[in-house]
């Protein structure tokens, strides 16, 4: 179900959005890339990117993204000392999971950016279809929600925080180790 | 077929991958023994229930009414239709959406629409009530159920297990789940996590080694307690606890003449020592890790992360998971978090983050273990690969030490794969036993 304050009445200005869109590209190319050393600069010093638990309800007043209950939570830093370092000559020989890399594509789409209560940040909520192929399996495809909170800098956007709902409630990713 | 030689050091790796092999499990191992379905806190109030497999089966976990846990087939009576179609919910009872039949949360079925008019007057509706299994307890907030009616009580099939179990489950008083698990649909064989948490120590430092040298493990710097302490002194001992259940546990050589419950705080300590046994206190006390398996597919882990990788503080962490059988090559993987019901929000957060960054569908630890796994199953699916065995014969001269009172073969030793044949023991006793048979008579089944 849509939110009301989701539909138009506070929807950015078409420049914020045009730079917002083109923030979203070159972060998606990066992470396409597994390029951790230019994506983690993207990161604010306070950011938060979480996966909720989702689960199929009997409710349909209720969410299927159990706040508090999460499938992954981390910090800029963790991404950067327990993540990124993993792909650095020192340790990717040992880095079991991410190494062959895995080809991945995020595909993002329908994005609404919403200006918020700090002036210098939007809510961005989009779609995210995520594509992944390890070795020579067949591609598998998860589809997601994204809620992201962006900080204009003066290069252009930071990020805050990403909140991303993943439709599935039994992940079949190989693993749950990347950025969506 | 042989599936394991007379030690144990040798298991086929049909076992693992084959047809057969896995629908013997299901009858054998999965139809017969106590299996782990729900933690108690996830349905704290009457009408909570969670949907769950039990040995393969769909089944709805119910507190009724009065209290009590009920289980029960996630199957109409009168043609199948599944009843509860929500991972989690409320209700006081259940009703199908073919022909509307309703049974309440105890499984009696209360409501036939146009019962009059469809059925004869005989119809007798105490004959269709919900069908569950015949044993079903409770051991220290763990949910657990049996197929078989000649079940032995859940304690005699935990046996020496159960201590240990309360000493993980009791360490801090009563444990609570943070949230419904974390699911994910793993491409192995069910055993293979199993017996990799029943003792697999001898896998850290190749697998692990990654995170070992970010520092999230094996590093005295967490903790001011361990200044001054030799990595060198870390112990670990491998205990087999029998009916296949088994764990791991690794101290570090620190000196203290009370116990120390390392990631909890410290003016908990004297409360946490009081609510154990002293054998149990000092099973718990220097803590690094402990790891095992209740067999056949529970596994769990309490730990003490040391370093989250951000200004998280060193904290301590329990997991309990459950491999469930899908078919031979997959299992879906359960994750739950527990942590003490007296931990504030920040405490759980931080419980919670560490588990989730250690052990989680994205954690440091698992990333590495799940290629490992499903690497296994997809080197396994030809002929000649099947025709191979797999190797346990990792310390298999060693004996019981005799230096702790602890309950069970307790064997000083960190790295062996006594534990995995203890699990395979009891896979292949199970596995050849025909009485499941006689005492399932008339289920489907293989016999």
């Amino acid at each position: 179900m849509l939110s009301d304050e989701r539909i138009g009445v506070q929807d950015t200005d078409d420049a914020t959005f045009t730079s917002v869109s083109r923030f979203y590209g070159r972060e998606t190319a990066l992470l396409d890339a597994h390029d951790y050393p230019r994506w983690i600069p993207l990161l604010e010093p306070e950011f938060v990117y979480r996966i909720p638990v989702t689960v199929t309800r009997d409710d349909p007043s209720q969410s299927p993204f159990v706040a508090g209950a999460y499938l992954l939570d981390e910090s800029r830093d963790s991404l950067a000392n327990l993540w990124a370092r993993r792909l650095e000559p020192e340790h990717i020989d040992f880095s079991w999971g991410e190494v062959p890399l895995q080809r991945v594509r995020r595909f993002v789409s329908v994005l609404s950016v919403t200006d918020t209560e700090r002036a210098n940040e939007v809510s961005v909520a989009s779609n995210v279809l995520v594509t992944v192929v390890h070795q020579s399996d067949p591609v598998v495809i998860t589809a997601a929600g994204r809620q992201d909170v962006l900080r204009r800098r003066g290069d252009g956007w930071g990020l805050v925080q990403r909140t991303v709902q993943l439709d599935e409630s039994v992940v079949r990713l190989p693993h749950l180790r990347m950025v969506i | 077929m042989t599936r394991v030689t007379a030690d144990i050091t040798r298991v086929s790796r049909r076992s693992y991958w084959g047809r057969d092999e896995f629908e013997s499990e299901m009858e054998r191992i999965f139809g017969r023994c106590w299996l782990f379905v729900a933690h108690e806190s996830e349905i704290p109030s009457p009408g909570d229930y969670v949907t769950r497999k039990l040995g393969g089966e769909d089944v709805i976990v119910v507190r009724d009414e009065t209290g009590d846990v009920r289980i029960f087939l996630n199957s109409c009576t009168h043609r199948g239709n599944q009843l509860c179609r929500a991972d989690m919910g409320n209700s006081s009872h259940f009703r199908c959406s073919y022909h509307g039949w309703t049974f309440s949360n105890r499984g009696t079925l209360r409501g036939v629409p146009e019962r009059k008019q469809v059925f004869d007057a005989d119809f007798d509706k105490s004959e269709y009530n919900l069908v569950g299994p015949p044993n079903v307890d409770v051991f220290h907030g763990l949910i657990f159920a049996s197929w078989d009616p000649d079940a032995p009580t859940l304690l005699d099939e935990l046996g020496d297990m159960a201590w240990y179990l309360e000493a993980v489950l009791d360490k801090a008083g009563d444990l609570q789940v943070v949230g419904p698990p974390a699911r994910a649909l793993v491409r192995t064989n069910w055993k293979l996590g199993a017996e990799n948490f029943a003792g697999d120590g001898y896998h850290l430092g190749t697998t692990h080694k990654s995170p070992i040298d970010l520092g999230t493990y094996l590093n005295t710097e967490a903790f001011p307690q361990l200044d001054d302490v030799s990595m060198d002194a870390m112990r670990g001992r491998c205990i087999v606890a029998g009916n296949g259940h088994t764990l791991r546990v690794q101290h570090y050589g620190l000196e203290s003449d009370t116990p120390v419950f390392l990631g909890y705080p410290e003016n908990r300590w004297s409360d946490i020592a009081a609510g154990l046994d002293p054998r149990q206190a000092d099973l718990m006390s220097r803590m690094s890790v402990l790891h095992g398996n209740v067999f056949p597919n529970l596994s769990f882990i309490d730990a003490a992360a040391l370093s989250s990788g951000d200004d998280t503080p060193a904290v301590s962490y329990v997991q309990f998971r459950q491999w469930q059988p899908v078919d031979e090559m997959h299992c879906e993987l359960i994750m739950f978090a527990l942590v003490p019901r007296w931990y504030d929000e920040q405490q759980r957060e931080y419980s919670q983050r560490a588990n989730l960054r250690m052990v989680g569908l994205a954690g440091i630890f698992d990333t590495d273990d799940f290629q490992n796994w499903t690497s296994i199953a997809d080197m396994s699916r030809g002929r000649v690969s099947q025709s191979t065995d797999f190797v346990y014969a990792g310390g298999v001269g060693i004996k019981p030490a005799d230096d702790v009172d602890w309950p069970g073969a307790v064997y000083d030793v960190d790295h062996s794969e006594v534990n995995q044949r203890a699990m395979f023991r009891r896979w292949s006793e199970l596995l050849d036993d025909d009485s499941i048979c006689t005492r399932t008579a008339g289920k489907a089944g293989r016999c």
